[in-house]
């Protein structure tokens, strides 16, 4: 299997043109749904720490962006992921405006009762 | 003056009426706001003073944020083990590139093309697609149009995918996407080799493999390949071009690291999902396909260099190989018949479309015929429309050549 021959062609030479991304956005996703998920879960739960709030809600908010940040896929992600960070961070915000006393740890609850 | 008739006791109640003076009698007074408060106090108890409970300052009072203490805690370690992850991903495939990368650079013009920056300017490198793909294109070479080299390693930046990972484990995987040159003088060929579930996942995926070939189980006995592996040839002739004595020899000796050769002239793809259908056939493309074990190839560099040389030789082979007369021609056959199935398969969608087409037509034809202001203009094409659903309505007569 050797080559003598230099088999190295400068006139054949054929660019690199990036994958479209939203051309391949659906076999993308197929693939690997996880950030699309997390960004799903990560605006209702900020939703839900607003208007009920519920403080846990907005903490887990919080950790879905920070999921979704982590499964980023293209570079074109990173508006989504910056506004899933803001509001599930402006949840956590409001929720603690609203009523500072911390959240009653369920361990507090079975060790009363 | 009327102050001093309510206090001097020396006034008389003779001389003035209280009522002309509005005098209320204080003592009287008294006695009757008592006797109003005993009376209430008989009715309501007194009730105590009720504190309203205003938590305390988080400065004064941190201890008790207890979950939301673990809650942080959690996210930092998330980070930390994200920034961990990346970094390790990174690591693998730069040193694998730097493995690969002389080897590239003695087969083709240019390594690590990025589609923008100048040719000269260009410096081989890997590019980083995400936090766990990197990829790199390599072109500029006889027989073949382009390598496309995709290393797609473990979300371990992502802790919830490193825990998913240890019920369904993956591993770290270089895809090498060949497109090969076409040509008249090129023989057609589908050939498919590598371990079973990877091979089977893909003979029941790909459309190629799915309508062309089938396992060779005699020809993989008698080439004493692997025990675990899986052979798929569109026909026993391609099998025996292929697969000579050192691309076995090298096939077994790295059985670890090579996971799956796929090398076809009609690849279009993975086949439509159930219940969907190509309304027009996807044109086939002539690709190689090989899939390495990543922690396998990294190894030492020697693997690295023989596998990547297989990879070339096989280029190679594949151009010059050249079937038998009846086997080029059973091969052209089986492709035609493909075709044939699928043009009759789908005829009815076809008319249903051109019909539609036709109708699409006509009525964009009879909107101008409306929208035209022009009387005389306006009859000149209103005449031609019905010239023309006149001869739409005539049968259609067939002329027999008489000999």
């Amino acid at each position: 299997m050797q080559q003598n021959s230099d088999p190295r062609r400068s006139n054949r030479i054929v660019r690199y043109k990036p994958l479209d991304p939203t051309a391949n956005q659906q076999q993308a996703v197929s693939e690997d749904p996880l950030p699309e998920y997390m960004n799903v879960l990560g605006m209702i739960f900020s939703m839900c720490g607003l208007m009920i709030r519920m403080k846990w809600c907005s903490w887990l908010a919080l950790v879905c962006s920070c999921i979704s940040f982590a499964n980023t896929r293209t570079s074109d992600d990173a508006k989504q992921i910056v506004s899933s960070f803001m509001l599930s961070v402006s949840a956590v915000v409001m929720s603690y405006l609203q009523n500072p006393s911390p959240i009653i740890p369920p361990w507090v609850t079975l060790f009363q009762s | 003056m009327v102050t001093e008739c309510i206090y001097s006791p020396s006034v008389t109640k003779d001389d003035f009426e209280d009522d002309d003076f509005g005098v209320v009698d204080e003592q009287e007074e008294e006695t009757e706001k008592a006797k109003e408060t005993e009376t209430e106090d008989q009715q309501t108890p007194v009730q105590p003073l009720k504190f309203t409970d205003v938590p305390a300052h988080f400065r004064s009072n941190w201890a008790s944020y207890q979950v939301e203490g673990i809650v942080v805690l959690i996210i930092l370690i998330y980070l930390f083990n994200y920034i961990v992850g990346k970094t390790t991903n990174a690591t693998i495939a730069n040193t694998v590139f730097e493995m690969c990368r002389p080897v590239l650079e003695e087969q083709f013009a240019v390594v690590g093309d990025d589609g923008t920056t100048e040719l000269e300017k260009l410096e081989p490198s890997l590019r980083r697609d995400t936090d766990s793909t990197f990829s790199a294109w390599c072109t500029g070479r006889v027989n073949v149009n382009s390598l496309f080299i995709q290393m797609k390693t473990i979300k371990r930046q992502d802790l919830v995918s490193r825990v998913l990972n240890i019920f369904d484990p993956t591993f770290d995987k270089m895809t090498i996407k060949v497109s090969l040159e076409t040509g008249n003088d090129v023989d057609p060929l589908i050939f498919a080799i590598g371990e079973k579930k990877v091979a089977s996942k893909n003979f029941k995926e790909m459309l190629d493999l799915n309508s062309f070939v089938s396992e060779r189980k005699q020809a993989a006995q008698q080439f004493n390949l692997p025990a675990n592996w899986q052979l798929y040839a569109d026909q026993n002739e391609v099998v025996y071009s292929i697969l000579d004595p050192g691309v076995v020899s090298l096939l077994k000796r790295h059985e670890q690291a090579i996971e799956f050769i796929h090398i076809s002239d009609q690849f279009t793809g993975p086949k439509p999902v159930d219940g969907e259908s190509y309304t027009r056939l996807p044109e086939p493309q002539r690709f190689m396909f090989v899939t390495l074990n990543l922690k396998q190839l990294g190894e030492d560099e020697e693997s690295v260099t023989e596998i990547f040389n297989l990879v070339f030789y096989l280029m190679d082979k594949v151009k010059k190989m050249k079937l038998s007369k009846d086997a080029k021609q059973k091969a052209e056959r089986r492709r035609k018949e493909f075709e044939d199935a699928f043009l009759k398969q789908t005829h009815q969608f076809r008319q249903e479309a051109a019909q539609a087409r036709k109708e699409e037509k006509t009525r964009e034809r009879k909107q101008k015929l409306m929208d035209e202001n022009d009387p005389d203009r306006q009859k000149r094409l209103e005449a031609k429309e019905l010239k023309r659903e006149a001869k739409a309505k005539q049968p259609k007569m067939k002329q027999l050549k008489v000999k």
